[in-house]
């Protein structure tokens, strides 16, 4: 939500991220979250799936058998980085994201072993038994290749797909039955898969790289040296880091998934109240003004975020991919056609691409409001209960729009969605500088008052009337599925 | 110290993570060489439950430091013993720390030779003491000093200054002065410090400076942060200058004073962001204020910089960390600060208070701005101010505390007290107070009873009584002109500091800081002579500046005038090897004393003093009688004696008779020796 300060900070740390030990990463990680170095939705969620990677990747509990060790690592991990910054709540997304993938390992191994009770060991492959029909006609075929559920072509997604969405733990697939076109059209990352096969793609999402060895039916002299059963010692690690990129990719590409929505949400010569800097709504109305005609009134935010907003309007070089150039070249390589965003739309300022754009002050929304069609906000963090966290001055603007009827869409990427309630929306909010409000120069402002500069306003559910995020629409009374399918029924307490 | 002018290019690429090839060094003093904080000094001292260290090491690594150099002087092992259990000294550490000790430093001159010596320093580094609270971003400061260095090559110093209003809680008292800038308020010109007692009323330029820029800006109203990113070229200089202290009133003066140097400082004004030294108790309690009020950002209690804090922001800025208990009918206000463990009970009222880990707040306790630290129990009923609560302090129930009292470690106060706000309390620790450290005993202490020399910056009343002390000329901003600039001199014409210029200042200063410290005339003749070697001076401005100097420094002796002989008669024994290698000729004898005069004129006692140090130069053999009467006969003309060297003048008139008389007596054996010459 928050522009970029220090994009330089996130760059370094996941640098060296893979440079050092686990547990210095995640220490160098806390401080830079306490200094504040690292901050905005997206940078956080970068940096702890980064060093969650790492952490996996170095943890001794590798092996399926040990996969409650590896749930709790992770999860002392989470609480320790939710301790150092517990306003980005970010992080325990992700962590839960985390927790989520390795979950899933674990049931799907376990899967494994029961079916492999029941029938010839050795001769299942994962992707059979995750099907309710392991007779289906290769999947018996023990090669690696058929441990991907999309390599068996002329196969019924659906079916796998509602296998899947029963175990409630992958991200994408629950959502490929609704908007299923609209997200699709984004291109997964690996060409070698049929363009027309959305749900091919979707899927490669998860799996993108081949799962390193163990299918069932190769046993490992190690394995049978130790003497388990052999379904317990496969190694999960792989599926767990491969679960780890697949939300870093979502992370690099989640813009470019909401900005197809865009045209949808904006038409033809409205007034669009905007409230908020980031890169992500830029990217959105960008999208829509390659089509539209519209009017954007920007609303500034003062005193946090007036800088950025204004920013926006004039100089928009800042916008131009500074942070994520690395993940647009990796895409760009490998999917030459579907470039996500060519950077050059940066280039353009809003009103150069022919959208009006008006900048208010927070003080005349009221009274703007009520020529606007629609308000369209970011965010900060979701909430399970359809409420959200965003730049102070939010509130203003949704209660406004309430008054007005209008209807106020939050546009935000799936990540930012938390599993949490909010009992104390307070205690959710931050506090920032006070110098944003007054200068401390100002004696006798400083000896003599109070001065509070909250950085986030907390919109209760019954203000926002629809969100927008990578996997879809969903207004806030639906919120609760999307959580569910996010995160699974586990409830895991980062506090 | 072998620079590397190769590597100057490159530098000015050094974006923010393009990774320069030399390590960002910062150094930090963390000791402020002086007895302010007594007699709470024995431990690291702390603000917000945190120690200040910790808030300038995060600084620090906001800044991107790589490696930070610790100095330490007392309480070293404290210190050090800190910093390796703290993540600082682990891997993951954004910078490597070096905790050095070493017991010759006492001040940060000292430091400073220190650096010299152990060549640890390879760059531009930054100087901070261990006290700073701020949250600027010292890469754009870096970033403009090094930009500065490729342009002006003899740029030594960029120091941080933060513009505060004159009135400003968290301006440090007694540590204010005059920056003398061009108009871009870039470069500084002259820094004057100011004294606060007795207030400092007329601050004296040098005619070049004034002349060179008819533009400049003077400005008061500067809180210097006390961050300097200082040039590898300055820990020498301090070897070289073996008397300087003092970072400001001795480095930054002495080379903007010293035009041989031709080094030049330029200053960083901040105009947002946060900055501040705690450096006195003062201080420490309102940017404990300002750390309170978010000013500091992100460097807030809730961010819980120490391993095992937890605290947590609610609105009003109240922080409270996990496990305080608080009684359903207490009441806590704004800008509270309750650290885990601590228990507070019905009816107290907590406003605007720190409050340390496992204390005991009674029942209807008032606390108003109190600073409570650890494991301290406040009895039922009691009312307590902006007070300073140590560790482990036991006050009974129904005390009053005023505000301003101080109440050290472990003190046990009796039932029904009252402290003073004058009063601090101690019970342990040096000298006298010792024998009170028997537990039920109230140590009550007036100031006056308590330490010797900074009284008045150390007490507590004074300092929370602050009010608007120095509001002087320069209070404000403003360009000004020559014509004002000519004028403000003009009538501090007599400031004997404000007439010599160039050479003669420079030996006035330096004969003056001589004397003050008591350096051995050898020194004296030595720097003296070096300052005229490399000014190719005249023997006639050694003289000038002599002869100022060591009436300057007499003025300030003398208090009574029975002491003007004894002074008199000291200080020139003393320096009589000086005074044999200036004069040698009659006129030489008669220059002297005529700047004596002149330097007299106008002055309390000046009279007597003239004529005992005509008396103490005759008896040593330094002025004879020829001397004193061409000084007599040509003072006598109608060329300018003002009617101040007059009077200084008539006071030696017995002496002058007496020295005739004993001229013609000695003519008279002349004769006599003559005459016995003829007869050979």
């Amino acid at each position: 939500m928050v522009a970029d300060e220090n994009p330089a900070a996130l760059a370094k740390f996941l640098k060296i991220v893979n440079t050092v030990k686990a547990s210095d990463a995640t220490e160098i990680l806390i401080g830079l979250l306490k200094r504040r170095q690292i901050k905005s939705s997206r940078n956080v969620a970068k940096a702890v799936a980064k060093l969650l990677l790492r952490f996996v990747s170095q943890n001794r509990h590798t092996k399926l058998s040990e996969v409650n060790g590896l749930i709790k690592d992770v999860r002392d991990l989470g609480k320790l980085l939710v301790a150092a910054q517990p306003k980005e709540m970010v992080i325990g997304n992700i962590v839960r994201r985390v927790l989520g993938v390795i979950r899933e390992e674990g049931n799907e191994e376990n899967l494994h072993q029961s079916l492999a009770d029941l029938t010839l060991g050795g001769r299942l492959s994962r992707a059979s038994s995750v099907g309710d029909d392991s007779s289906a006609p290769d999947s018996g075929t023990v090669t690696p290749s058929s441990n991907r559920p999309f390599s068996r072509d002329g196969r019924d997604f659906e079916e796998d797909i509602d296998d899947l969405s029963r175990r409630k733990s992958k991200v994408y697939i629950p959502n490929l039955g609704r908007g299923l076109t609209r997200i699709g059209s984004f291109q997964a990352p690996n060409p070698s898969f049929s363009e027309g096969n959305l749900q091919h793609a979707l899927f490669s999402l998860l799996h993108t790289s081949p799962l390193p060895i163990d299918s069932p039916g190769t046993l490992t002299p190690n394995n049978k040296a130790e003497g388990k059963d052999h379904f317990e010692d496969k190694d999960i690690r792989g599926d767990v880091i491969d679960g780890i990129k697949e939300i870093m990719e979502e992370l690099d590409v989640v813009d470019e998934q909401l900005a197809l929505a865009s045209e949808q949400h904006i038409h033809a010569n409205e007034i669009v109240m905007v409230l908020g800097s980031s890169i992500t709504l830029q990217r959105f109305l960008m999208k829509a003004a390659i089509k539209r005609k519209f009017i954007v009134v920007m609303v500034e935010t003062y005193p946090n975020d007036h800088k950025d907003t204004q920013e926006v309007l004039k100089a928009p070089s800042k916008y131009r991919l500074p942070q994520s150039k690395a993940a647009a070249a990796k895409i760009t390589a490998s999917t030459p056609k579907d470039e996500p965003m060519p950077t050059l739309e940066f280039k353009n300022t809003l009103t150069s691409m022919g959208v009006e754009t008006i900048l208010i002050p927070d003080s005349v929304v009221p009274a703007i409001i009520s020529r606007v069609n629609k308000v369209i906000m970011g965010s900060h963090v979701i909430l399970r209960n359809g409420s959200c966290i965003t730049n102070a001055g939010a509130k203003t603007v949704a209660r406004c729009a309430l008054q007005h009827s209008i209807p106020v869409v939050v546009v935000s990427g799936v990540y930012k969605l938390s599993p949490l309630y909010p009992f104390d929306p307070d205690s959710m909010l931050e506090t920032g500088d006070s110098s944003a409000v007054v200068g401390w120069e100002d004696g006798d402002m400083v000896g003599g008052t109070e001065i509070f500069n909250p950085l986030m306003d907390f919109v209760p559910d019954n203000l926002v009337d629809h969100y927008i995020t990578n996997v879809g629409g969903y207004t806030p009374q639906n919120l609760y599925k999307l959580v569910e399918e996010q995160y699974g029924s586990a409830t895991d307490s980062l506090e | 110290m072998a620079p590397t002018p190769k590597n100057k290019p490159a530098k000015k690429l050094g974006a923010l993570e393009e990774a320069p090839e030399k390590l960002l060094q910062a150094v930090v003093v963390a000791d402020s060489f002086n007895k302010r904080f007594r007699p709470l000094t024995l431990e690291t001292p702390r603000a917000t439950n945190t120690p200040v260290l910790e808030y300038t090491l995060e600084f620090l690594a906001l800044g991107g430091v790589e490696e930070v150099f610790l100095y330490c002087y007392a309480h070293s092992e404290k210190i050090r013993s800190y910093i390796k259990s703290s993540k600082w000294s682990r891997e993951s550490s954004p910078f490597e720390i070096h905790v050095i000790y070493s017991p010759s430093i006492t001040s940060v001159g000292d430091v400073m030779r220190e650096l010299d010596q152990s060549r640890l320093i390879n760059d531009d580094f930054i100087f901070v003491s261990g006290d700073i609270v701020s949250n600027i971003s010292l890469q754009t400061v870096l970033q403009e000093h090094k930009a500065r260095r490729l342009v002006d090559k003899s740029c030594i110093m960029t120091t941080v200054l933060r513009e505060v209003s004159p009135s400003h809680r968290s301006r440090p008292r007694g540590e204010n002065a005059v920056f003398v800038m061009d108009s871009n308020r870039e470069r500084i010109f002259h820094y004057e410090p100011l004294k606060q007692s007795p207030p400092t009323e007329s601050v004296a330029l040098p005619k070049d400076l004034v002349k060179a820029n008819p533009k400049m800006s003077l400005q008061e109203n500067l809180l210097d942060c006390c961050i300097d990113i200082i040039s590898f070229e300055v820990p020498p200089l301090f070897t070289e200058n073996f008397d300087w202290q003092h970072s400001r009133k001795d480095f930054l003066h002495g080379i903007l004073m010293d035009e041989l140097y031709g080094k030049t400082v330029y200053a960083h004004i901040l105009k947002s962001g946060y900055a501040g030294r705690i450096q006195s108790l003062h201080t420490y309690d309102s940017i404990g204020r300002d750390i309170t009020n978010r000013w500091t950002y992100p460097f807030c209690p809730d961010s819980n910089f120490l391993d095992g804090q937890s605290y947590k922001y609610s609105r009003g800025h109240m922080y409270k960390e996990a496990d305080v208990i608080l009684a359903q009918s207490a009441e806590i206000k704004e800008n509270t600060i309750i650290g885990s463990g601590t228990k507070i009970e019905d009816g107290a009222i907590v406003f605007g208070s720190t409050i340390g880990r496992n204390c005991h707040i009674g029942q209807n306790v008032k606390l108003h701005s109190a600073i409570i630290w650890d494991n301290a129990v406040i009895g039922d009923n009691c009312t307590i101010g902006k007070a300073i609560i140590a560790s482990g302090v036991h006050i009974n129930s129904g005390c009053i505390v005023e505000s301003g009292a101080i109440i050290s470690y472990g003190v046990e106060v009796e039932k029904g007290s009252r402290i003073l706000s004058s009063a601090k309390l101690t019970k342990a620790s040096g000298g006298k107070e010792s024998k009170n450290s028997r537990a039920k005993t109230i140590t009550e202490y007036e100031d006056s009873e308590d330490d010797e020399e900074e009284q008045v910056e150390t007490s507590m009343a004074g300092l929370y009584s602050w009010k608007n002390v120095s509001e002087s000329d320069f209070s404000d901003m403003s360009d000004i002109d020559e014509d004002a600039v000519a004028k403000k001199r003009g009538h501090k014409r007599t400031n004997s500091e404000s007439e010599i210029d160039g050479f003669p200042r420079e030996a006035y200063n330096s004969l003056l800081g001589a004397l003050k410290q008591n350096h051995s005339v050898d020194i004296m003749i030595l720097e003296l002579n070096g300052l005229r070697m490399s000014a190719n001076a005249e023997f006639n401005d050694v003289r000038l500046a002599t002869s100022s100097a060591v009436v300057s420094y007499m003025l300030t002796k003398i208090t009574s005038n029975e002491a003007v002989s004894k002074i008199v008669d000291a200080t020139i024994e003393k320096l009589l090897p000086l005074f044999n290698r200036m004069i040698f000729e009659v006129s030489d004898q008669a220059e002297i004393l005529e700047f004596m005069q002149k330097e007299l004129a106008g002055k309390e006692r000046g009279g007597a003093i003239m004529q005992a140090i005509g008396m103490k130069l005759y008896n040593e053999d330094l002025c004879d009688n020829d001397g004193i009467l061409t000084w007599w006969n040509d003072g006598n003309g109608p060329d300018g004696e003002t009617p101040d060297m007059a009077k200084v003048r008539e006071a030696t008139t017995a002496f002058v008779k007496w020295v005739m008389q004993q001229d013609e007596d000695s003519d008279d054996e002349d004769e006599d020796y003559e005459e016995d010459d003829d007869d050979d």
